[in-house]
């Protein structure tokens, strides 16, 4: 247990990314561990970058921010918001409101996590026209653009990728590589890990026809082989929808050096 | 009650066929496309569409596209022997759903696409929708930002259609040289380039003038206003309807439109990045020289 004065100040850590991909699980995973504590009010997703696309952000809304994250000597803490790494304004900001944050992404099958998010989005916002959800599903999945916007004001290190599919074949293993990055102690065994937390929607997963899926392959692809190329901690043979790139070897391809 | 057929025979509308699309318009939204669509519809070997802009293909992001579905959209397009149909849509290019099923529809359509500095759309985007906006809105400047993938959303379509059925316009170079442009767009069309609309004819002078103040002094609402000067002028100005953001904002669009557009160069190198102030340190500087 943590003694000394409580504080507050900017996040350890932030988790970026992305949506209805077991970023709720591993956040609870991740509170198991004795060092890690969440925000204020247990809150998984602050939500506080996205309202300064209408307006700037100012130190004001920096400091607020801040006092959003008590801790003691000793204990680390954050938020993780699955939309941040979708809105393009928000990693300059978290720059300047948590410069030493390290940054987490969890990347999930593209085409599994949009046929999960679109029925979420219909339920969470009733009345929005279903072509705005599905092209934002859709957009939510360009990953490699996302993770080269991000690396674009944070230094590769300060960010780690980690993959749904790999976490669940290897929750012990991932959570430890995670504690690693976040400097905690990796020894810590969680009471928990095997089973996902957040809200399962495998029931009501989109089905998707002919068209649908021809389209979200061929928007999706190519940001899947540019990530393999960017990422290659992400195992693209994991994802059933993209498995084929890793078969015909065209990730690797990318990957090799210029001759 | 006889007369009827009588006057169709004399408009013609007894040898209209309807019949897929030879056009489709698919983006992009806020760069001048009602302006270039008009005039496309001047030439007489255009035929207008039933509405110039069909929004068809939105329902299918939701269910699959039925045999039926596509008779029911070719019936847009009546035309007789000699003029050509379609229709221009903004979204289509954006809504990622949308190409395999323009293919679909209309495998031997030519592709028209207007694009316009992203950041200026942006601009543009952020003053209309922020009046209108919806308290607690998170998806709309995201959605902003994301229709102005413009290298992603061409490569797409690209799949589905050659790239020689693809004409990509500037929306700056048709400001600048709109006759130029405009008969660029017929010869891809396939039509005389040798017409001229009439308001190309005589894009500035006293009664356009006059006309203009007189639109100017009217109590209309902002958005009719908008529509009768792009009728007179063309679409208004950048600046115009174009809001000032900030500092981060500003760096952040930057940052996040510049690898598209890097992208955009390789997949149409004859666009004029000068064109697009804030990418001219975009184009890759000449290498230097090797030694030998």
């Amino acid at each position: 247990m943590a003694r000394g004065r409580q504080t507050t100040g900017p996040p350890d850590f932030i988790g970026v990314g992305t949506q209805r991909s077991g970023t709720t699980w591993w956040f609870a995973t991740l509170l198991q561990h004795p060092a890690i504590r969440p925000s204020r009010h247990s809150k998984k997703e602050l939500h506080f970058f996205n309202r300064f696309c209408w307006k700037e952000m100012r130190d004001a809304d920096v400091a607020r921010y801040h006092r959003r994250f008590p801790r003691r000597p000793g204990q680390l803490t954050g938020e993780w918001t699955p939309r941040y790494i979708h809105n393009f304004w928000t990693p300059r900001l978290i720059r300047r409101a948590a410069p030493d944050a390290k940054l987490l992404v969890m990347f999930r099958d593209p085409i599994e996590r949009f046929r999960s998010g679109v029925p979420k989005e219909v339920v969470v916002v009733p009345g929005r026209r279903i072509e705005l959800i599905v092209a934002d599903a859709i957009e939510r999945g360009r990953y490699a653009s996302q993770l080269e916007r991000l690396r674009a004001g944070h230094e590769t290190a300060e960010i780690l990728v980690l993959q749904y599919e790999k976490c669940v074949a290897d929750p012990v293993g991932q959570y430890q590589r995670t504690l690693r990055f976040l400097g905690a102690d990796p020894e810590h065994e969680p009471e928990e890990v095997e089973r996902p937390r957040g809200k399962s929607r495998a029931s009501s997963k989109k089905s998707l026809w002919t068209d649908m899926l021809d389209a979200l392959t061929t928007s999706l692809e190519p940001e899947v082989r540019r990530l393999a190329a960017i990422a290659p901690e992400i195992d693209v043979s994991l994802w059933p929808n993209f498995s084929h790139l890793a078969r015909s070897g065209e990730t690797q391809v990318e990957n090799a050096p210029a001759a | 009650m006889r007369r009827l057929p009588e006057l169709g025979r004399r408009y013609g509308r007894s040898q209209d066929r309807p019949g897929p699309p030879d056009y489709i318009g698919v983006g992009a939204e806020g760069s001048g496309t009602t302006w270039w669509h008009s005039l496309l519809l001047a030439h007489p070997e255009i035929r207008a569409p039933r509405e110039r802009a069909l929004d068809f293909f939105g329902t299918f992001c939701d269910r699959e596209m039925q045999p039926a579905d596509i008779s029911r959209y070719n019936e847009h397009f009546p035309r007789r022997d000699g003029a050509i149909g379609g229709e221009w849509t903004d979204r289509y290019m954006a809504d990622g759903w949308v190409p395999p099923l323009l293919r679909r529809v209309a495998p031997d359509a030519r592709l028209l696409i207007m694009l316009r500095d992203p950041i200026e759309c942006y601009r543009a985007s952020y003053a209309q929708r922020s009046a209108y906006r919806v308290p607690g809105d998170r998806l709309s400047m995201t959605d902003a930002a994301d229709r102005r993938s413009y290298a992603s959303q061409l490569a797409r379509l690209q799949r589905f259609f050659d790239p020689d059925r693809i004409l990509v316009l500037q929306y700056e170079r048709c400001r600048a040289d709109p006759l130029g442009q405009y008969r660029r767009t017929l010869r891809f069309l396939g039509v005389r380039d040798d017409f001229v609309p009439s308001r190309l004819r005589s894009p500035s002078g006293r009664a356009q003038a006059l006309a203009v103040a007189g639109v100017r002094r009217l109590p209309l609402a902002e958005p009719v206003r908008r529509r009768a000067l792009a009728r007179l002028t063309g679409p208004a100005a950048p600046a115009a309807d174009a809001a000032a953001l900030w500092p981060d904002l500003e760096a952040a669009l930057l940052t996040t439109f510049s690898p598209e557009v890097e992208r955009l160069l390789e997949l149409v190198p004859e666009l004029e990045l000068s064109l697009w102030p804030g990418f001219t340190r975009t184009a890759a500087p000449p290498a230097p020289a090797q030694p030998t």
